[in-house]
């Protein structure tokens, strides 16, 4: 592991790959600030540049845009009670009371603070974690990798508590979209009707673009919340007299970042749990929870350390199983496989200089957001002022011919128009998206590994029954799904019954 | 068109079971050794749509709750007809017109639709922006422009 470091960190000192961290950072953080843009829709928008550019440098610039705009979201719910990403939803809990309270510079020091802290402590887990469950992955053969598949599916559950029929139908909209073009094994076209750029299936990237660009730009002109109130901003400064501040939370922050990786690892429950989750400890062992909700320092830290220790834990079971653990991670998902990188073992072998170069880039994203986010805190909140009237047809353009410039094709900018109405529809209909993109992201893997699996039983469906229950790997994943689905079942009961 | 969670959910579950009954249709028009995935997706489904239908039917809910407030469910309507016949024609014109103007076009007038009236500033943007893109995409990676 020791040569891939290095290796990783020789990757690292490319410029460009400087520059590409820097620019992902910048992003990020104005992306986080702004309401209604999630990092998502960012990514998704993002992955047609890096498409281009060389892999190493693609994934640093999309793994800045993650950690930054996770962290960024903070300062808009700090400074106007807006959360910029649901991560920061339980640091506006805090956050925003220590604002009005004139304390502005002291909630933006702790939440940046604490989100580098928390992020720095994930990419250590996913550098350690990571390289021997890769090593254990070499053990897995088809029956596996369609059961994990399967398992990634399951997620689905405990994405939509509270519709969860919704949560479903989504997940195999998903699925089935991902069965146009040619069979995997038999080269039988389906659902193409002689469309030539059907061939090959619909083209991942474009449906992320489709399916969250155009329904967020509808959603927000819909909603209108754009901040019209230029004294709802305050200038920033003076950020350096609260550091100390942060010293005094060690244990919190151990607590908080251990809950964030945890939380990150395990698909489907996401960085805003992550920060309730730590937020509700760090409730619980303070010394003065009574100060929770009215702008405790501890709540801020608390939820900020998590939400960002979450983004490293989401991308050990991603980069060594391929199971994206939310809607990021599997556009994230995208931005792999377009560079032609299998999740897995040989990205940690094969491709140990792309891979250690982008975990190793993700300390320098978690480092650089400190100082951007100051700056961009100080100077250039009054971004969160852009009309939507010109950043919806902004958003639309770079929809366009980021779809374009997959394939220089076109046709891919209807296919996005058609996702995009479907995303549309979805959202009237209150249905989940997030499946939907998971069913897509696995659908080919689940698909092909099932044709493979039922091929190697010679078409036999009893024994590749027998073939999932009596291979020790197989059956620990199938218990897994079943624990997956029970899990999403009863939170919806929950849910439900509340 | 004004309608209640439950009168959705009622009306998403029959748009879903018409809609694996037609692919289902489909489906069995392909040799089944390329389609027994496909077909499984379908019926789950198909049993995924009754069992909302049955749901949203046998729900308590109150028919006079509704979770959207009117105006907002209209102009939802309003805006995605706006936004998705804006981009149909911005396709159409990029297809048979020039890159470059129907960007500049669909730029400014979005905006000015949208209610940003500011006609200098208006144009200054979508010249600028263009000219962002096309620094990136066409000039900086070496696409040839749609």
């Amino acid at each position: 592991m020791f040569e891939n470091i290095l290796t990783g960190l020789y990757t690292l000192a490319d410029g460009m790959m400087l520059f590409s961290i820097a620019a992902g950072v910048i992003g990020g953080v104005i992306v986080g600030i702004l309401p209604g843009l999630t990092s998502t829709m960012a990514i998704a928008l993002l992955i047609p540049l890096t498409f281009n550019l060389p892999p190493h440098i693609g994934l640093a610039m999309l793994g800045g845009i993650y950690v930054a705009s996770t962290y960024s979201g903070s300062i808009s719910a700090i400074l106007l009670n807006i959360p910029g990403t649901p991560a920061s939803v339980a640091t506006a809990l805090d956050g925003n009371p220590m604002s009005k309270k004139g304390e502005s510079n002291r909630a933006i020091v702790l939440s940046t603070f604490a989100s580098c802290i928390g992020g720095i402590a994930s990419v250590f887990a996913l550098l350690l974690i990571a390289p021997p469950l890769a090593e254990f992955s070499l053990k897995f053969g088809s029956y596996e990798y369609f059961l994990l598949a399967l398992f990634g599916v399951t997620v689905i559950a405990s994405l939509s508590v509270g519709a969860i029929e919704k949560g479903f139908i989504s997940g195999a909209l998903g699925l089935l979209l991902s069965t146009i073009g040619f069979h995997p094994l038999t080269g039988f076209t389906r659902f193409t009707n002689d469309i030539p750029s059907l061939y090959d299936g619909i083209p991942l990237v474009v449906s992320l673009i489709g399916l969250f660009s155009i329904p967020e730009v509808i959603s927000m002109l819909s909603t209108n919340s754009n901040i019209k109130d230029e004294t709802q901003i305050k200038q920033q400064n003076n950020f350096a007299k609260f550091f100390p501040e942060i010293l005094q939370q060690k244990m919190n922050i151990l607590r908080s970042s251990i809950i964030g990786i945890i939380v990150g690892i395990i698909p489907g429950v996401g960085s805003s749990i992550g920060g309730f989750i730590a937020y509700d400890a760090a409730k619980k062992y303070s010394k003065k929870p009574e100060e929770f909700g009215k702008g405790s320092p501890d709540g801020i830290v608390a939820s900020e350390t998590a939400n960002n220790a979450v983004t490293g834990g989401t991308l050990i079971p991603l980069l060594t199983l391929g199971i994206p653990g939310n809607p990021v991670t599997a556009v994230f998902l995208g931005g792999i496989m377009i560079h032609g990188l299998k999740p897995g073992a040989e990205l940690f072998t094969v491709n140990s200089d792309i891979t250690y170069g982008f975990i190793l880039s993700l300390f320098i994203s978690n480092l650089l957001f400190v100082p951007i986010g100051f700056l961009i805190a100080k100077y250039f909140i009054k971004i969160t002022l852009i009309p939507y009237s010109i950043l919806a047809p902004i958003i639309l353009c770079l929809a366009v011919i980021g779809s374009y410039s997959i394939r220089g094709s076109t046709d891919d900018i209807i296919i996005m128009l058609f996702v995009g109405i479907l995303g549309y529809v979805l959202n009237f209909f209150q249905v989940p998206r997030a499946p939907l993109i998971l069913g897509l992201v696995l659908g080919t893997m689940a698909e092909s590994e099932l044709a493979r699996s039922l091929s190697l039983s010679h078409g036999s469906v009893s024994d590749f029954f027998i073939h999932l229950v009596t291979r020790p790997i197989s059956l620990v994943i199938l218990l897994l799904c079943a624990y997956a689905l029970y899990r999403g079942f009863t939170q919806h009961k929950k849910h439900n019954k509340g | 068109m004004y309608i209640n969670s439950r009168q959705r959910d009622k009306l998403f579950s029959i748009t879903i079971i018409c809609f694996s009954i037609l692919v289902g249709f489909v489906l069995f028009s392909y040799p089944i050794e390329s389609s027994y995935f496909p077909r499984f997706i379908t019926f789950f489904l198909l049993i995924m749509g009754v069992i909302l239908f049955v749901r949203s039917s046998i729900s308590k809910e109150n028919k006079d709750t509704y979770d959207i407030d009117k105006i907002e469910q209209i102009k939802t309507f309003k805006v995605g007809g706006l936004i998705f016949i804006s981009l149909i024609l911005y396709i159409i014109a990029l297809k048979n017109i020039d890159y470059s103007i129907s960007t500049i076009v669909f730029l400014s007038a979005m905006m000015y639709i949208l209610g940003f009236r500011n006609l200098i500033l208006n144009i200054v943007i979508s010249v600028g922006f263009y000219a962002a893109l096309y620094l990136i995409f066409f000039y900086f990676l070496g696409i040839s422009t749609p």
